[in-house]
């Protein structure tokens, strides 16, 4: 009976379930939201810590780092290991360095057997020889190198020696790791080298490091082994032991001074000896060249002389020269003389002796001319007598034949006169021929012929005459001619006796003349040998003149030399004694060496990660708490409306004689099994899916191996408990509350709730003035009071879900942007030495001064300072004293946050930020306590408390500081920055700047601000899950309690859709009210957000961040809008059900 | 020409592996003005027949003309304008809107109808001129049911539908509501038709059309129907 029994319970409920699969869905669904949000949320920050502590715990992360001002000796780690509880201690090297690539990464030392701080090989193998590097697996590095390509590294300035550092400077890539000591791959940090922050880090064998003493060293404990890194009992512990080691080295602190500081003097006392042998060295060496100067001196002096008697020598062989050329001249003319009076003389003689010759020749020819003549003349003679017998007898012949007739002589004897006649001529170009001719023809007489014939022959007797004539002539010129010869053969004898004297003078002239020659030539031959010798005396003197020339080059070349030297000795003097001069100021400002003792809350990613962890523990008490109220009040509203809905059954049930338990114990069963479904579902969701979206969104940031996904069994048993009582909790209220009533009451329907005029009426003017629509929606609205506040509740929820949401990324992001943009208007500051010379901070300050780029810069006072109050955690505050007070404005914005009143640096006392003040609960009048590094304290009055987001500052005046800090002078050890600059220009501003010795640090605003950003993102994440969820939320609640809603008044809808309502009409006469109550939940989910943005940012505040709560109208509007996006669905959705509504089914029963 | 004309009109339901013929070929003509009285015992089809003439359902087949339109082949939007416009709906449990007072329900109707009478008229003709502020719980059955014809009329519609208008009423309180019907359909020539299973109702009507087993069975006209206060049940 009782199994019977019981399975038509079990038939009821599953019956009951598929019948409204809807409902038990959205109950089991919200419980799975509300418990995968709880539990999701908070496990995620301890998944994080657990997942960071395994990591730490296989990796062997140091729990106590150990660094001092000096270095650290064998020594400091011996005296380390033997503290108490130790588990390992290891020494290691590490160095900043710019690789060629320009990147600047912290390279440690790693060893095989190293124990602690053991890298997570990415990919590749860790550095196993010398030569080998290992470098951060991060996107960056892994770009620009691969396994087996070469890393080198550069000295970042010129006076910068590696090899100082390094015993390498090139290394092959073996692999990529990342180091416990970061969690994370970005802002590894800042560095005094290069660009000044840092791109990562690597590791190399520690044989490649030429360090004479490790730059830290690394402790375990042996009672920390397996201890929770995050939990109380690991910080007191590591507390004890930071201040048991600082206490051990405080004496060996004192030791080492002492050490050092006889090493420097000793070291000094050496650099004094060898400052004074490089001296005496210089003189020395002076003293030499002086020596050969003095020698190259008297050398020219000697050639000086030399050449002196050299031109004298010459002086007189020139003179020599001269006076044998005159000589010679002389000599040649008296001998030009002599033979032109002997040539002379020769000349007449020869001269006379060929007249004498030439008369004998005339003589002889006259004798020849005459023997001719004579010849001629008796030539003449007888042709002369011949031709006279000849004409003669023509004559005789003409007389004859001109006695006879012309006529009587014949032809032939004509011919033959004629013939004989032509022979002979009569002068006149006739001959007797012609004149025969003529007389034979007639034309002359015989008288013409003879007349002419005696002509001719008195003519040849004239001829005869002149013939003996010139023969008396001759004969006597032959006389003549024979005189003559006789005279000249006289004056031939003459001729003969005066040239042989002549012979005689001329050889005496000879004799003469070659004496003179002989004389002259042996003064040539005289004169040629001076000059030889002067020439040996003359190359010889050149000879000397070139070696002294050498002598002296030699000496230039020396003196050259050894001025350089001097110069560089003189240098290396100078800086030596000046090294020596500093190091005397060194060992006298000589600080006994500070040792830090670190524990792994002094590593910034590590403080990062716990903040972020611990963010996530704020968000989870308020989000997911609201969460569950919300699906708690849901519960109770569905199961109250179905056990009313099934008010029939139940009175029947009870009529037929089940027992009240009998009949809850299905509605239990249906409550119960969706919370605890939904519980289950909700728990692995919430411990799997919602911690992995949590660590996708730190991902960015902290990737870390190994993640833990841990089932919380607090989380489970809390929102089990949560979900089961809030199903159950309004089960039983509803089900106490209806069986009550005897079944007969219960088998009736329940009336309907009558209608009532509501407040609203009663003001007319408002009443009136509504639609009929508006007034029945308001009434409707009124007459189901609990579900319009559950609707309102939930619309409220949601709407103060999204507002926080938007809120809180508005806060976040505008943290940033009011910090960096509005408050600091600086962008970098400039950490100054301290103990810096004032010229190298004269230096440094010029370079700044002259820097392009840099708009402007202040000079400040600036120092850390911890505020060490009760009440608060200790704050580090840094000081800032601007060296001109009305300038400060210029660099920071002085104001009161909710007033927006700027002011100026007062010098009545100090301006702190609002943080500090609100931290310590400090207002303007009260005074506050300032610490510094050696424990010296100094109170400030607070004049004015400034709006400031990040971080805490102190501002004073230099006046306010010199009364505050007794400080009789302010030394301006810093200063900010103004420039408009990309961060290119800016690296190379930080390297520029690093390169000033005086320069100690350099913080750039735009890192803080990446750093900041970063952190923020990741929390971005987290907001929107929450805004997803929220919406999600809003969903299921307007959905569940519109559909409650339709089927409440199922029966009046499908009234006025038989009155012909259209089907839009019947939606709005439902969801009109929706409407109204999402601007309703929409207008207090506006305050509801603001109330629970200022929870959230209480709990989720960091010590040094204020967050500035802002909301912006736009992040209300985004809210409103989603929501009212989500009730528009959902009405979308109602609209398709409310369309399908059977009108005749509903208008046909009787309730 | 019959105001209202329903010809070889075929509803059928699919139970399952079953089909109900609910209406099997139903075909009748009313007049205008005329007071009909469809009349059936339960499950004989006339509640289909009125949700057909009343345009919350549509017949399988056949015609259903009114005022020369056939509304058979309507679609859901030509239906609801046909409502909302043409029909005025009585019910037997009045379906009154709990949260709106007398006058409100009768204003749900007129504000959505286009030629709408005056409200307070109305409620005045129906007899309730001063309970029109009283919420329906105030109300008893039959004014309830006066109210709800005042909701139907309101809207001046060409068929006034009433689906057992009595049948939750006691038996003066039923007479008085059926008189204001009769009365309506004599004063304002409104074409009423009364579903019932209460033979005792037939005399009064005009036209009397008997539906048995999905089918008409017969179609009675009474030249002389009775005066409500004649007839008795």
């Amino acid at each position: 009976m009782l199994k019977n029994r019981k399975r038509a319970l079990k038939k009821l409920v599953i019956t009951e379930i598929l019948a409204s699969k809807a409902r038990y869905l959205s109950i089991l669904l919200l419980v799975l939201i509300g418990v995968a949000f709880f539990s999701g949320i908070n496990s995620s920050g301890p998944d994080m810590l657990n997942t960071a502590a395994l990591y730490f715990d296989k990796q062997q992360l140091m729990d106590i780092r150990l660094v001092s001002t000096y270095g650290l000796e064998e020594e400091d780690i011996r005296i380390l290991s033997q503290q108490p509880d130790i588990q390992a201690v290891e020494g290691g090297y590490s160095q900043d360095v710019v690789t060629d690539k320009d990147f600047l990464l912290k390279v440690f030392s790693c060893d095989e057997d190293q124990q602690l701080n053991q890298c997570v090989v990415k990919s590749g193998r860790l550095p196993e020889a010398s030569g080998e590097i290992a470098l951060i697996d991060s996107k960056k590095l892994r770009e620009s190198y691969s396994i087996g390509d070469m890393v080198t590294f550069v000295p970042d300035s010129e006076d910068n020696e590696l090899s100082e550092q390094f015993k390498k400077t090139s290394y092959r890539v073996v692999g990529f790791i990342t180091s416990p000591l970061y969690l994370s791959d970005k802002n590894i940090g800042s560095s005094s080298v290069g660009k000044g922050s840092l791109d990562g880090y690597g590791v190399i064998v520690t044989a490649d490091f030429n360090l004479s003493v490790y730059t830290e060293a690394y402790v375990t404990f042996k009672s920390l082994q397996n201890v929770n890194p995050y939990g109380e009992s690991y910080g007191d512990t590591i507390n004890k032991y930071q201040k048991d080691i600082e206490a051990a080295f405080e004496e060996r602190a004192n030791t080492r001074y002492e050490e050092i500081k006889r090493e420097a003097e000793e070291k000094l006392q050496d650099a004094r000896e060898e400052t004074a042998d490089g001296k005496q060295q210089l003189a020395d060496g002076q003293k030499e060249l002086e020596d050969a100067k003095n020698q190259i001196d008297d050398g020219r002096g000697q050639i000086t002389d030399a050449k002196a008697r050299l031109a004298a020598a010459r002086q007189k062989i020139d003179d020599g020269y001269k006076e044998y050329e005159t000589n010679k001249a002389d000599f040649d003319s008296q001998i030009a003389e002599a033979q032109a009076q002997l040539d002379d003389g020769a000349g007449q003689i020869n001269k006379a002796r060929n007249e004498v010759y030439a008369n004998y020749e005339q003589i002889e020819a006259g004798n020849e001319q005459i023997e001719n003549a004579f010849t001629q003349i008796e030539e003449q003679e007888s042709a002369l007598l011949s031709q006279k017998a000849q004409l003669e007898q023509f004559l005789s012949q003409a007389e004859q034949i001109i006695t006879i007739p012309a006529g009587s002589i014949t032809l032939e004897q004509q011919q033959e006169l004629i013939q004989a006649g032509s022979l002979i001529s009569l002068g006149d170009n006739t001959a007797l021929g012609n004149l025969w001719t003529a007389y034979f023809n007639g034309r002359t007489n015989g008288d013409a012929v003879t007349g002419a014939l005696r002509g001719v022959l008195t003519e040849i007797e004239n001829g005869l005459t002149a013939v003996s004539n010139s023969k008396s002539e001759l004969q006597a010129r032959q006389q003549e001619l024979a005189d003559a010869k006789a005279q000249l053969d006289s004056g031939n004898i003459v001729l003969n006796a005066s040239a042989l004297s002549f012979e005689e003078k001329s050889k005496e002239f000879e004799e003469k003349k070659a004496e003179g020659e002989n004389e002259l030539t042996s003064a040539l031959e005289r004169l040629r040998a001076a000059e030889a010798e002067y020439e040996e005396g003359r190359k010889k003197l050149e000879e000397e003149n070139s070696r002294l020339s050498d002598a002296e080059k030699e000496y230039e070349k020396g003196l050259a030399e050894f001025t350089e030297k001097k110069a560089d000795a003189e240098k290396d003097i100078a800086e030596a004694e000046e090294a020596i001069a500093d190091g005397e100021e060194q060992l006298a400002e000589l600080k006994v060496p500070k040792y830090y003792v670190l524990s792994r809350e002094d590593n910034s990613h590590y403080g990062e990660y716990t903040d972020a962890a611990d963010n996530l523990a704020a968000l989870s008490l308020v989000f997911p708490t609201f969460f569950f109220a919300i699906a708690a009040l849901i519960s109770l509203t569905t199961i109250t409306r179905m056990i009313e809905e099934q008010r029939v059954q139940i009175g029947t049930l009870k009529a037929l004689g089940y027992t009240t338990g009998e009949i809850c114990l299905k509605y239990y069963i249906y409550a119960l099994s969706a919370g605890l479904i939904g519980s289950f579902l909700g728990l692995a969701v919430g411990f799997q899916v919602i911690p992995r979206i949590i660590f996708g969104a730190y991902g960015v940031l902290y990737d870390l191996p190994d993640k833990q996904f841990t089932p919380y069994l607090s989380f489970s048993i809390i929102s089990i408990g949560i979900a089961l009582f809030s199903t159950g909790f309004s089960a039983w209220m509803v089900l106490h509350q209806e069986l009550k009533s005897t079944p007969s009451v219960l088998m009736r329907p329940k009336a309907p709730k009558a209608g009532k005029r509501i407040f609203l009426e009663r003001i007319s003017f408002i009443w009136d003035r509504l639609s009929f629509n508006q007034k029945v929606a308001l009434r409707n609205l009124f007459r189901y009071k609990p579900r319009m506040i559950m609707t309102v509740f939930g619309i409220t929820g949601c709407m103060g879900l999204l507002v926080t949401g938007f809120g809180l990324n508005d806060s976040i992001s505008d943290v940033s942007a009011l910090q960096y943009e509005t408050i600091i208007n600086y962008q970098a500051l400039v950490v100054f030495d301290e103990e810096a010379e004032k010229k190298d901070l004269d230096a440094a300050k010029e370079g700044m001064a002259v820097q392009k780029g840099i708009d402007d810069f202040l000079l400040i006072h600036q120092g850390q300072y911890q505020v060490k109050e009760p009440g608060a955690n200790t704050q580090q505050v840094l000081v800032i004293v601007p060296q001109e007070t009305e300038r400060l404005n210029q660099y920071v914005l002085l104001r009161n946050r909710v007033s927006k009143k700027t002011f100026s640096l007062p010098d009545n006392g100090a301006v702190i930020t609002e943080k500090l003040a609100h931290l310590f609960n400090a207002g303007v009048g009260d005074s506050l306590t300032l610490t510094d590094s050696d424990n010296q304290e100094f109170t400030v009055t607070i004049a004015e408390i400034t709006e400031n987001y990040a971080g805490h500052y102190l501002y004073l005046s230099p006046k306010a500081y010199q009364s505050s800090f007794h400080a009789a002078a302010i030394s301006y050890n810093g200063a900010l920055l103004q420039y408009g600059q990309d961060t290119k220009w800016q690296e190379e501003l930080n390297r520029t700047l690093n390169g000033y010795s005086a320069v100690k640090a350099i913080s750039n605003n735009s890192s803080t601000i990446s750093t900041f950003k970063d952190s923020m993102d990741s929390l971005n994440a987290v907001v929107l899950v929450l805004i997803i969820s929220a919406g999600s939320l809003a969903f299921v609640v307007l959905y569940n309690l519109t559909n409650i809603n339709v089927s409440e008044r199922i029966r009046e809808l499908s009234t006025i859709k038989v009155l012909g309502f259209y089907d839009k009409e019947v939606t709005m006469y439902i969801y009109r009210e929706n409407i109204i109550l999402s601007f309703f939940g929409i207008f207090f989910g506006s305050f509801l957000g603001i109330f629970l943005l200022d929870l959230v940012l209480e709990t989720a505040s960091m010590d040094n961040i204020m967050f500035s709560k802002t909301l912006h109208l736009h992040s209300y509007l985004y809210g409103g809008l989603l929501t009212f996006i989500f009730s528009v669905m959902v009405m979308w959705a109602m609209h398709r059900k409310l369309k399908r509504v059977d009108m005749i089914e509903a208008l046909k029963s009787n309730e | 020409m019959s105001y209202v004309k329903i010809i070889e009109e075929y509803k059928r339901y699919h139970m399952g592996e079953n089909v109900i013929n609910a209406n099997n070929g139903i075909s009748f003509e009313i007049e205008q003005g005329e007071f009909a009285v469809i009349l059936g015992p339960s499950g004989a089809g006339k509640s289909t027949v009125l949700n057909i003439l009343g345009g919350m359902d549509s017949p399988d087949e056949g015609n259903v003309l009114v005022d020369g339109i056939d509304i058979a082949g309507f679609g859901n939007k030509q239906l609801t304008k046909y409502r909302r416009e043409d029909v005025g709906f009585v019910f037997q449990f009045y379906n009154l809107v709990p949260n709106l007072t007398a006058k409100e329900n009768v204003e749900l109707a007129t504000q959505i109808s286009p030629n709408a009478l005056d409200v307070d008229l109305v409620l005045e003709q129906v007899g309730l001129g001063d309970r029109k502020y009283n919420f329906p719980a105030q109300l008893s059955g039959g004014e309830q049911q006066r109210v709800a014809i005042a909701r139907a009329l309101a809207k001046n519609p060409k068929l006034l539908l009433c689906d057992e208008p009595t049948g939750a009423l006691d038996y003066e309180t039923g007479k008085q509501i059926l008189k204001l019907l009769k009365d309506t359909c004599k004063n304002t020539g409104t074409t009423v038709i009364v579903i019932t299973h209460n033979t005792a109702i037939a005399p009064m009507a005009d036209r009397v059309i008997y539906i048995h087993n999905a089918r008409v069975r017969k179609t009675e006209f009474n030249k002389n129907p009775l005066p409500v206060e004649k007839i008795e049940w």
